[in-house]
């Protein structure tokens, strides 16, 4: 503890940064930070929708109050924040200051960063100073929007409209209220702006002092002013200091687009010729300090050191929001002159850099002043900024500018700037010490004699001014932390005991990357580099994808007998006798030529080692005036003048020997011994230092040495002692066609080096070059110049031999410690000095035998060289001479490869071949965690929500907008013809004063026309009744839309972990406008096949929307294209390509059919057990949504051939697709949006018009192994009301290939959970089911679930509910969805809306999920319940009741049976597809024939199919075991009456009476009946006409006698009377009214209502011969049932009664 | 010249690219085509193109090929070649 310690009277103490943490776009840790800064990465994004960009979006941008960019650097998902984790109430939240949340959070990740608790602070010492600016957020707003918008929203209601009554009003009100977040007691600190430091104090209890300060964008480093003045004066002994804007709403971005201070281009491009302006950004970050001396004794780890910031204010600029470069100038020269800094010792400046042209002009112009041009001299300072990255964070710009400038000088980086690549020109940063950064470069070393230094510019409006001056903090940096900790590349090295367990280790790895959810690479290397065994595997990956694919294709290799080793160039290398077993390994250090810019650059940033000694040199060549970073690490703009200077020699072997040395001590880190060594040319002197030749020189020795090496060069050049040459690379010249060439030469030519046999180099004057290249010409092989121009290494050198002589001397070379091998005399060094310095000497006259040496050393014993430079040159000599010889040549590096995959690639080389080295320093300093494989891979951890930053807006839901709507407005819903779709339509005046939008899709949206009726049969009831019947169904369907589209963006914005919230309405561009969009057009007259649904257009509003848009090109036009034969996978649905743009535009069509698509026939409306004597008997087979998504899929794979689907989402399903009879043919029409999304629509193209029948959105990304843990908790609620087998027995209609439930677990309202498998039935019949995209099978059973909810019926009532899909927001799949083993799938449900809206998730054993539906919104429709049950159950439940109690009486009922249709659906089979299901689900297979015969109206066939209900139902009463209604025969006998037969052939006698839906049948056996007859009459009364044309006068006055003695109507008796004479005619065949009266009544007992029947006799006399004889009389019974009034007329065999 | 020949000229450059790499052990994700490029796709290293030019010498028994004119554009040597860049190259001069 530190209470003791007493620092009043240190005045200047350096301050450290102990502890750092942020958030800002992009990143929310500082290794992501400093990975995006690194790697460029622009996190500058269009606005998320939370935002709500389009709400202030105008790109014509003039308003005030309008944006004209939606641009900016936003948080977006990383905004997450854990009340509980951080002890905040969560109630507190929602309507408070979201930057009060957040900073919390990084306040304690920054502690956690400073190593407390371990390292413990005073409490009662530290203080918390935040930068915070007051700018609306969303606490405010929602204080605002309470107290004023709500009632100003009803005051301009009531005037507008007076006549609202205080009821709606309030309702209204309400309704406003209801979306806005809390606002009371709890959330009110949440508004208290400094409550942000006090909630930080707070929860840590520090009791120093806390609080904000706004000093607008320069607040952060004013805050960590205070806190340095706190520190020195002692009164705290640590701060936390930082900066929030974790919000940028609409409103601030307005008020900067009004000053047009915002990029139009939405790039924010400091000091660049493009710069037009910055970009907000959002975020929040704090850091640790302490005084330096604290920290050093507390054993903190120190980013970097704070020694001074300086503020000054513009005084009297010209005005408060212009900048003013005196200010910023009195600023920074504070800074300097506090920290005692001269400008010449700064390297660094992170400016303000916002992109404001005003602003970068007047930044650069006060640097410029104080850091005074320096004409003629080197650019020596880097200019950047991180708002080019991340935005403008306002008054928290500072946070990632201080963090990014300690990140810089913890890493000796100096890390890019974006969009700087041109320089503005008038900004004179050519003639200035300033350089723009564009590309991340090592940070050498090398001007001045302080550590490195870096300055930090935050201007802020109102003229406040700040500088800051950072330190780097020196000391040991082996061993310290690195945060770019992503390489492109990791080495994963296997090892075991032998080659078998090797193989089996490969596989064990790769089973359990299989299992793990989000394994890192790095994790997986590193955790590996542990293990230990003789037999080693490396794998170098670039992903864990990458490295399972690797290890599969190794384990293969490994597997082949014969194989002795693997060389994969990508990255797999294994030898099964390791070569430095036996062998030795040697190092070989390259000589000049090999150099190149930017050369090591990535290893610098993560080996200190091999930076340091371009540090060294770099001091070296300072001495001599000249800047190594420059020309070694130029940026882009300077490279060509940087690779003139790079092939100077003095700097070209400096650099070469710098990078070998920095290699070398790479080496020596991971430990990798050679036991030989040898330097080509130049690269002697590497090769002598490393081999103890020189002793072990320090630092400043080695400086002096380059120094000395700098001078030798110069003097040889200046000398001119050596002459002029030539040199050209002989390569794949023939040995003696080469060897003929030089020696035509005279001498004049020699070979300077002998590389190996396939690459010599020539040297000569040029004359005798050009000879020599003469004569090779056309002998083969090829000879290129070099750029190289000294006769080394040739007799010619040897007049210059003092000047290397002297500086041999200088190097004081004694003995090797390790056997060095020289290239002069292709043997090894001798032992004494003076002939090591003599040989050392002589080689610069000597020629390089490279290849002899080699060859030499291979006889030694060499197995394993190991090249220690750069480009690896010597290596591919190496190879070449030693092909064929078992050997391994391994270069650290490659000009080609980026350095550290090189580098995992050399060390997967070195471990393949048995050199022992290690491994863990790869990873050391990128913290990986390290995994136990010996247990299953760990949970993803649950992430936490998303904190909402948006400003609170009103939004009504439909129900709401419906209600206000129809108190005003109530006829209109009533109206038929009335546009149903207007108040439907979210995005009215009250919320969003603009107009509509353009469809984003200009050419084949549907139109946005309300749906009109055709206008037909409207004079007819039931025409009437059908069409109203489809406004109900269209306007039930459109609230479905609706609301799910609510519920979908309400999900959305609270980033899919909220299932309540308030409605948030959307505007349609928000929603994909997929949905009117793909629609494809399919003109009449090419479609030859119409499908018989003529009556469609009634009940299909999609075709009537299809009608209207003009024809395309018919399919004959297009041509038929054959599907792509390269397409590695043949997918089952691509059958005809009519249109293929590959990655923009695909049309299909496929005929479906039963036979080519047997799962079609377990997917059949309703139930399986149609039929027990025909099993080709199917229910109406429907097209499972689950494979319409495999047709969006498979559309989308075409598209893009090597992509996989992980995402289908925006399925909205508009039709059915049935397929009941012949084939349908089938449209699939897709466009690629992006690469990685396409739209795609289903349709049926053999509807005329082209039905639609589903639109979604196909997402094209890598497929993760899953889906990571569920979201959706286990909801535990009670097991389910039936038995495991009802399932499929009773509830669901699916066949084997969908059956994948086993047994429910969890059953309740609110969701319900099972067990499942996936069902393995083949799909298909000419393809496999792994040939499917989707697993489609598994999907299904998903989607299955849900629906159940509603399956815990009582058997009571007419109606059951079913849930048919409707939309679906999103299915996700992963790789695990075809794996085998146990499932679970768990579904959450919402009913509230009257919709069945569902989530469900299909589970791994372990809780990670496999695929995910989200949003699953299903219509539910009211069934039958009595027909639901019938299909559902293979005993048969009737669709009818017996009316044998209402024939009471009637002679021979008995005999016979009566019943009325009760459960077959009635008016509800008007709708055609009901009347399909049903008509399939009880036709015979020739009763299908007849429906298909005739053309039916939707009412007649619906009556038809009651009829036969009712006959069926009749008939099978009579059998032992009641067959199913299929197979209940109806036909005509002889006479052309009705009869039926059962199965066991024994016929009846049928008659069906009916009126409207009101159906009852009758059944008499034939072998005792002739016929029967029944009549049906509704009980209100008929006109009048009637009457007399079916009545006598002798009728009338019996059935008016009648009447009065039974004491009821004439009326009534009337209308017994006829149905009486329909009776008679039916049970003798003749069922035409108007041979009614033809029939007469002669007699009536009026008791019994019973009426004797007879035929006039006339007609008898004049009966055709084809008519049979009418029984002479007949007893008809009338009797009342149900508001309708029966006749029966029951004929008997023998006339018995 | 005919598109035949051309065509040959590119599956002639294939088959040697495919014999330079066959005891690579490298399990080339693509198959070798005419966007092909020999150092980002096939990792050629220096030797490797004189190889390659070896190889173009043997199969066409030709000695005398330009193969600067290859290598090298305006003065420096080219980062990459493509298989149809190779083909190009010697319908030109074979």
């Amino acid at each position: 503890m530190t209470q003791n310690f007493s620092h009043a009277d240190v005045s200047h103490e350096d301050i450290a940064l102990v502890g750092m943490a942020c958030m800002v776009p992009g990143a929310d840790t500082l290794e992501r930070l400093w990975q995006n800064i690194v790697h460029k990465v622009d996190c500058v994004t269009d606005a998320p929708p939370d935002w709500n960009p389009d709400f202030y979006y105008d790109p014509a941008g003039s308003a005030v109050d309008r944006t004209y960019t939606k641009k900016g650097g936003f948080l977006g998902d990383l905004c997450r924040f854990s009340p509980s984790k951080y002890g905040v109430p969560p109630t507190n939240i929602d309507g408070a200051e979201p930057d009060q949340f957040i900073a919390l959070r990084c306040a304690c990740e920054a502690l956690d960063d400073a190593g407390f608790p371990e390292v413990p602070l005073n409490r009662s010492k530290t203080s918390v100073i935040i930068g915070r600016g007051i700018f609306v957020n969303r606490g405010w707003a929602t204080v605002f929007q309470r107290a004023i918008a709500v009632e100003n929203i009803i005051q301009l209601l009531q005037q507008i409209e007076p006549e609202r009554s205080a009821e709606e009003l309030d309702f209204m009100r309400a309704e406003l209220k209801k979306v806005l977040p809390p606002c009371n007691a709890d959330t009110f600190p949440g508004l208290v702006h400094n409550a942000l430091a006090g909630r930080i104090a707070n929860r840590f209890d520090f009791m120093g002092p806390s609080y904000t300060v706004d000093a607008a964008c320069a607040s952060t480093l004013i805050a960590v002013e205070h806190g340095i003045r706190e520190l020195r004066a002692g009164r705290c002994d640590a701060v936390l200091a930082g900066g929030s804007q974790v919000s940028t709403p609409g409103p601030i971005h307005t008020m900067f687009c009004h000053l047009q201070a915002l990029s139009r281009s939405g790039r924010i491009a400091p000091f660049s010729a493009a710069a037009n302006g910055t970009l907000l950004g959002q975020g929040c970050g704090i850091v640790v300090l302490k005084r330096r001396t604290d920290a050093e004794r507390d054993g903190n780890r120190i980013y970097a050191l704070i020694k001074a910031v300086g503020v000054a204010s513009d005084g009297k600029g010209v005005g408060l929001l212009a900048p003013r470069t005196e200010g910023q100038q009195l600023a920074i020269s504070r800074a300097h002159k506090e920290a005692g800094a001269s400008p010449d010792s700064i390297g660094l400046i992170e400016a303000h850099g916002t992109g404001i042209p005003l602003g970068d002009t007047t930044e650069v112009s006060s640097l410029r002043a104080v850091f005074a041009d320096r004409p003629g001299s080197n650019s020596t300072i880097a200019l950047g900024s991180v708002k080019s990255m991340v935005g403008h964070l306002l008054p928290a710009s500072g946070v990632p500018s201080l963090i990014k400038t300690a990140l810089a000088l913890h890493h000796r980086v100096l890390p890019p700037t974006l969009h700087a690549e041109q320089s503005n020109d008038n900004l004179g940063l050519n003639e200035s010490r300033f350089f723009l950064v564009t590309e991340a470069r090592p940070w050498l070393h090398d001007g001045t004699d302080t550590n490195r230094r870096a300055g930090i510019n935050s201007f802020g409006f109102g003229g406040i001014n700040a500088h800051a001056v950072l330190e780097e903090y020196p000391g040991d940096e082996s061993r310290r932390e690195n945060f770019e900790r992503e390489w492109p590349s990791e080495l994963v090295v296997l090892s075991a005991e032998n080659r078998k367990a090797l193989l089996a280790r490969a596989i064990s790895l790769s089973e359990w990357l299989a299992k793990a959810a989000e394994p890192r690479l790095l994790d997986i290397a590193a955790s590996c580099a542990a293990e230990r065994g003789a037999s080693r595997l490396a794998i170098v990956a670039q992903s864990v994808p990458d490295l399972i694919k690797k290890l599969g294709r190794a384990a293969r290799l490994l597997e082949q007998p014969e194989r002795t080793k693997i060389h994969d160039r990508s990255g797999i290398f294994w030898q099964a006798e390791p070569l430095a077993r036996s062998g030795r390994v040697a190092h070989m250090f390259p000589g000049e030529g090999c150099q190149y810019t930017n050369m090591l650059s990535d290893l610098c940033r993560q080996f200190p080692e091999v930076r340091q000694e371009f540090d060294l040199t770099a001091r070296a060549l300072a001495q001599r005036g000249k800047s190594l970073s420059r020309f070694l690490f130029p940026q882009p703009a300077a490279i060509s003048e940087a690779e003139s200077e790079l092939l100077q020699m003095e700097s070209a072997v400096a650099a070469v020997t710098a990078a070998s040395r920095g290699l070398w001590r790479l080496l020596a880190r991971l430990d990798v011994k050679a036991s030989a060594m040898v330097g080509h040319s130049s690269g002697e002197y590497a090769s002598l230092l490393a081999s103890g030749a020189c002793g072990e020189p320090s630092p400043e020795r080695l400086v002096q040495v380059v120094v000395d090496g700098v001078d030798s060069a110069s003097a040889l050049q200046r000398s001119d002692l050596v002459p002029q040459a030539v040199l050209i690379s002989a390569g794949g010249v023939p040995q003696a066609v080469l060897d003929e060439a030089v020696a035509a030469g005279n001498g004049k030519v020699v070979i300077a080096m002998d590389n190996c046999p396939n690459q010599r180099i020539l040297v000569g004057a040029d004359e005798a070059i050009t000879e020599v290249l003469a004569r090779l010409h056309g002998k083969g092989g090829l000879c290129q110049r070099l750029e190289l121009n000294r006769a080394y290494h040739t007799a010619a050198f040897r007049p210059a031999s003092a000047i290397v002589a002297k500086y041999i001397d200088s190097l004081e070379l004694g003995q090797p410690q390790i056997e060095l091998w020289s290239c002069a005399t292709a043997d090894r060094f001798p032992v004494e000095s003076e002939k090591i310095r003599e040989l050392a000497v002589e080689q610069w006259s000597s020629p390089v035998r490279f290849r002899e040496t080699i060859l030499a050393m291979y006889d030694a014993g060499v197995r394993v060289f190991v090249e220690v430079g750069p480009r690896g040159n010597l290596s591919a000599f190496v190879s070449d001479t030693l092909a064929g010889k078992p050997h391994a040549v391994i270069p650290l590096n490659v000009s080609n490869v980026d350095d550290l995959t090189q580098l995992c690639v050399a060390c997967g080389m070195l471990a393949a071949s048995g050199v022992e080295l290690s491994l863990n320093e790869l990873f050391v300093g990128r913290s990986p965690r390290i995994l136990d494989f010996s247990k299953p891979p760990a949970r993803a951890l649950k992430r936490e929500r998303v904190l909402r930053t948006d400003l609170p807006m009103f939004s009504f839901d439909e129900n709401a907008i419906s209600r206000f709507r129809k108190s005003k407005l109530p006829a209109a819903m009533d109206q038929p013809g009335a546009p149903l779709h207007r108040e439907l339509r979210p995005d009215g005046p009250l919320h969003n004063g603009r107009t509509e939008r353009e469809p984003s899709n200009g050419q084949n949206h549907a139109p946005s026309e309300p749906i009109s009726i055709p206008a037909r049969g409207s004079n007819s009831s039931s025409r009437y009744a059908v069409v109203k019947e489809f406004q109900a169904t269209m306007q039930q369907f459109l609230r479905t839309q609706e609301s799910v589209t609510a519920a979908y963006a309400r999900r959305k914005q609270a980033g899919g972990a909220a299932t309540a919230g308030p409605p948030i309405v959307v505007r349609p561009e928000s929603f994909p406008s997929v949905i009117s969009a793909p629609r494809v057009n399919i003109p009449r007259e090419s479609l030859a096949r119409d499908n018989n649904q003529a009556t469609s257009a009634i009940t299909n509003g999609s075709r009537a929307l299809a009608d209207r848009v003009s024809p395309q090109k018919s399919p004959a036009d297009f041509g038929r294209i054959e599907p792509a034969e390269n397409n590695a996978r043949k997918l089952p649905f691509i059958e005809t390509i009519l249109e293929l743009k590959l990655g923009e535009r695909l049309i299909f069509e496929f005929e479906l059919t039963i036979a080519k698509h047997p799962f079609l026939a377990d997917h059949t409306f309703f139930g399986r057990w149609i039929s027990n004597e025909d099993s080709t008997l199917l229910p109406l087979p429907v097209m499972p949504m689950v494979m319409t998504l495999e047709l969006m899929a498979e559309a989308a794979v075409t598209l893009f051939p090597n992509s996989t689907v992980s995402v289908v989402r925006d399925i909205r399903a508009t039709g059915w697709l049935t397929c009941p009879r012949q084939a349908r043919r089938i449209r699939v029409d897709a466009k690629a949006e992006s690469d990685s999304l396409v739209h795609v629509g289903v349709f049926a193209a053999d509807v005329d018009g082209g039905e639609e029948i589903a639109t979604g959105a196909v997402e094209l990304a890598p497929r993760p192994k899953t889906l990571g843990y569920a979201m959706l908790p286990q909801l535990k609620q009670s097991p389910p009301p039936w038995a495991p087998e009802d399932v499929y027995d009773h509830f669901l209609y699916h066949g084997p290939s969908f059956q994948g439930i086993i047994e429910f677990q969890d059953f309740g309202p609110r969701g319900l959970s099972c067990r499942a498998e996936r069902p393995t039935v083949r799909l298909l019949r000419d393809f496999p089911n792994e040939s499917l995209i989707l697993p489609v099978a598994l999907i299904d059973t998903a989607s299955q679930v849900p629906g159940l909810v509603n399956a815990n019926y009582k058997a009571v009532g007419k109606w059951t509910v079913i849930a048919f899909p409707n939309t679906i927001g999103r299915l996700e799949i992963s790789e695990a969805a075809w794996g085998d083993g146990p499932l679970t799938i768990n579904s959450h449900l919402d009913q509230s809306s009257g919709k069945l809206i569902s989530d469900t998730e299909v589970l791994l054993p372990n809780g990670e999920a496999v695929v995910r539906y989200l949003n699953r919104a299903e219509e539910l429709v009211e069934f039958p319940l009595p027909l639901y049950l019938y299909a559902g159950q293979r005993n048969s439940v009737p669709l009818a009741t017996s009316l044998s109690n209402t024939f009471q009486g009637v002679p021979g009922i008995e005999y016979c049976q009566l019943c009325e249709v009760t459960g077959a659906g009635d008016r509800l089979l008007i709708k055609n597809h009901w009347a399909q299901v049903v008509g399939n689900m009880i036709l015979s297979a020739t009763e299908r024939s007849e429906r298909d015969g005739h053309k039916f109206s939707p009412v007649a066939l619906a009556q038809w199919l009651l009829s036969r209900v009712a006959a069926k139902e009749a008939t099978r009463q009579f059998a032992a075991v009641a067959p199913k209604l299929a197979d209940v025969v109806i036909e005509h006998d002889a006479s052309g009456k009705p009869c039926s037969h059962l199965p066991s052939k024994e016929s009846f006698c049928v008659s069906v009476g009916q009126q409207l839906f009101f159906t009852v049948g009758g059944a008499a056996p034939t072998e005792r009946f002739a016929g029967i007859g029944l009549s049906a009459e509704p009980l209100r009364p008929r006109e009048n006409a009637q009457r007399d044309a079916v009545f006598n006068s002798s009728e009338l006055a019996m059935l008016q006698a009648a009447a009065a003695r039974a004491n009821e109507s004439d009326d009534m008796w009337l209308r017994f009377g006829r149905a009486a004479k329909e009776a008679f005619c039916k049970a003798n065949s003749s069922t035409s009214p108007a041979e009614l009266s033809r029939i007469e009544i002669g007699s009536i007992d009026a008791g019994k209502r019973c009426f004797s029947v007879q035929p006039v006799v006339a007609l008898v006399a004049h009966s055709p011969a084809s008519m049979p004889e009418p029984a002479d009389v007949a007893n008809v019974y009338c009797r009342i049932h149900d508001q309708h009034l029966l006749a029966i007329c029951l004929i008997p065999r023998e006339s018995t009664y | 010249m005919s598109a035949s020949t051309t065509d040959q000229y590119v599956q002639n450059t294939i088959e040697m690219l495919q014999e330079l790499t066959s005891d690579w052990d490298t399990d080339l994700d693509a198959q070798i085509g005419p966007t092909t490029s020999i150092v980002n796709d096939l990792g050629f290293e220096s030797l490797d193109v004189v190889y390659l030019v070896t190889a173009i010498e043997q199969r066409y028994g030709r000695r005398d090929l330009p193969f600067e004119q290859l290598l090298m554009v305006d003065g420096r040597y080219v980062d990459d070649l493509t298989v149809t860049q190779i083909a190009a190259f010697l319908q030109k001069n074979i």
